[in-house]
């Protein structure tokens, strides 16, 4: 549980990071709009929490899904979000696999080939919190 | 509405998602949060910022200066940006101030 009120906020340096990272090079950007902009990110993460429990609740689910949250988007008008949203977590499930693979090899008993095969035998582990 | 190509779509997150959890767990209504909901929260607190940053930098012509007035004006131009009315407000002179002091006042006579 948050302890201490700054547990609230979103760590200032690395959505300074994102900001600088979304930018060409060359552009400052000045203190006060870093701060209000990481206050605005903190924010953000309420809204966001606030829409989908709605969904959840309305669906009468105490646990908010990954669905609640793209469902959440298309409330919120960020409906752009959610294919790039789809598409970033297939890839961080890919490297998760590619990793593990990459790990202990000798854990995998048939299909010793990193990634494509066996896919699907490990689909149900890692998705089972999705629905 | 323009398609968002994000720069940060690679998959990978950075920022904490054990803060973004903490930050989500102090809604009152807040249960639980499964993993895949984590992660959309965080990667699309991500994207926000990033859209925020990119929509600022287009609306003041490609400025070398991104600033706290730009930002306001984008807040309250935007109709996805709504929620942050209150919390980034325009900043206005304190003749301004009076003005509409004033203003207010005579209205109020009738």
């Amino acid at each position: 549980m948050a302890e201490r009120p700054e547990d609230l906020n979103l760590p200032n340096s690395i959505v300074a990071r994102i900001i600088k990272d979304s930018l060409p090079e060359g552009v400052n950007v000045s203190k006060e709009a870093r701060t209000a902009i990481a206050k605005a990110a903190s924010v953000f993460v309420l809204y966001c929490t606030s829409c989908s429990n709605n969904l959840a609740m309305r669906a009468n689910r105490k646990i908010i899904s990954g669905q609640d949250v793209l469902g959440a988007m298309a409330d919120m008008e960020f409906e752009r979000f959610i294919e790039p949203l789809q598409a970033s977590l297939e890839e961080a499930v890919a490297k998760r696999k590619q990793e593990k693979s990459d790990k202990k090899p000798e854990d995998i008993e048939e299909g010793s080939d990193e990634g494509g095969e066996n896919e699907k035998e490990n689909e149900d582990e890692d998705e089972d919190e999705s629905s | 509405m323009s398609s968002f190509k994000p720069k940060l779509g690679d998959g990978s997150i950075i920022l904490p998602q054990a803060r973004v959890k903490m930050i989500m767990k102090s809604s009152p209504d807040t249960e639980s949060i499964s993993t895949d909901a984590l992660y959309f929260v965080t990667k699309a607190t991500e994207f926000f910022v990033e859209h925020l940053v990119q929509e600022i930098y287009e609306s003041t012509g490609k400025s070398n200066e991104l600033t706290y007035k730009g930002l306001a004006d984008i807040v309250q131009k935007s109709d996805s940006m709504h929620f942050l009315k209150d919390m980034v407000p325009r900043k206005i002179t304190y003749k301004e101030y009076q003005e509409i002091l004033k203003e207010k006042e005579n209205s109020d006579l009738f």
